[in-house]
């Protein structure tokens, strides 16, 4: 299905978001998730089951002053 | 009785605020923050890197050293309300530093955007640090939003230039109630003790460490600047700049003097 993912569209066959983190990012831990728009708890993950045009911004915290 | 600075629920006792940026390698980090003893630290927030081995920056800061995220990146107080939010769902705590720039070239925030951003984050419960421009007309404007601290720069962000804003810094420690903390441009110790001697409350120095070839040295270094400011400031040296010398022993009774 056609998600968005940090800003660009692509094709996924991931079903829930804690897939979707792992398949692109290759951990779980020291992300955080904003699920069309809103913060989506990290126990929230793995039930959250991805669907057609779903927005996602997949964060992480970095070095900055 | 101990010289403490309170923001927030939080006490601290070292005046040495630091940053997580530009470190050649995270792993100074914490060796960084036991030299010089600094209780609290920034970081950013970014989208992830796929194509970087990303690695969680706060797996690099000891659990006992205050989380300050800021809002880096936010071009309008709506942008940097989201990122605090963020931050604090992220379980990063509740303070936030704002950081509102639109300008690419030198860095300046945009005091009027992160005033308004103050307003809504001091309302929702965070602890909010502005990083602002300073200017007295604002110091109001903060105390009566709730901020914790007005954080004015020194210089631009990176530049090690020193304390150019000096005057007007000045006229903030003497006309606001709330702590004054320099962030932005230190480059040398002696410009964070500058500071402090001036009786600002605090200094938050980044590039100037994590660009040092020794970190750890150089955090210890600013620390030590930072109390030795302190302490000049709380001796209230009221040596005055003179035009001429003014001896240390009286100019009479000199040995070998024939009248």
């Amino acid at each position: 299905m056609r998600i968005s993912v940090n800003g660009t569209p692509e094709d996924t066959d991931e079903l829930t978001v804690a897939s979707l983190v792992l398949a692109k990012t290759g951990r779980l831990d020291g992300i955080v998730v904003e699920y069309n728009g809103s913060v989506l708890k990290k126990v929230l993950w793995d039930s959250t089951y991805l669907k057609e045009n779903d927005e996602l911004e997949l964060l992480s915290f970095v070095g900055g002053g | 009785m101990k010289d403490v600075l309170k923001i927030g629920n939080k006490e601290f006792t070292n005046r040495l605020f630091t940053g997580t940026g530009k470190f050649a390698s995270k792993k100074f980090i914490p060796l960084m923050l036991e030299a010089s003893g600094s209780e609290m630290i920034t970081v950013a927030l970014r989208r992830v890197d796929f194509s970087a081995g990303d690695e969680n920056i706060l797996s690099y800061i000891p659990k006992n050293v205050v989380l300050l995220p800021n809002t880096s990146g936010a071009r309008n107080s709506a942008e940097a309300v989201r990122i605090a939010n963020i931050a604090r769902e992220a379980g990063c705590g509740d303070f936030i530093k704002i950081e509102v720039i639109n300008d690419s070239r030198y860095l300046m925030p945009d005091n009027v955007e992160t005033l308004k951003a103050t307003e809504i984050l001091v309302k929702d419960g965070f602890t909010v640090l502005p990083y602002v421009m300073p200017d007295v007309s604002f110091i109001k404007r903060f105390e009566d939003a709730g901020a914790a601290a007005i954080m004015p720069l020194g210089s631009a962000i990176g530049s090690n230039r020193g304390i150019r804003t000096k005057e007007i810094i000045s006229m903030l420690i003497e006309l606001s109630r709330l702590p004054i903390i320099v962030d932005a441009g230190i480059g040398r110790p002696s410009q964070a003790a500058e500071a402090m001697e001036m009786g600002a409350a605090a200094v938050l120095v980044n590039t100037a460490i994590s660009s040092a070839e020794d970190p750890a040295t150089a955090g210890r270094a600013f620390s030590l600047a930072v109390q030795a400011g302190r302490m000049a400031y709380l001796a209230d040296m009221r040596g005055e700049i003179t035009s001429g010398a003014v001896a240390s022993s009286p100019l009479t009774g000199f040995l070998g003097e024939r009248k």
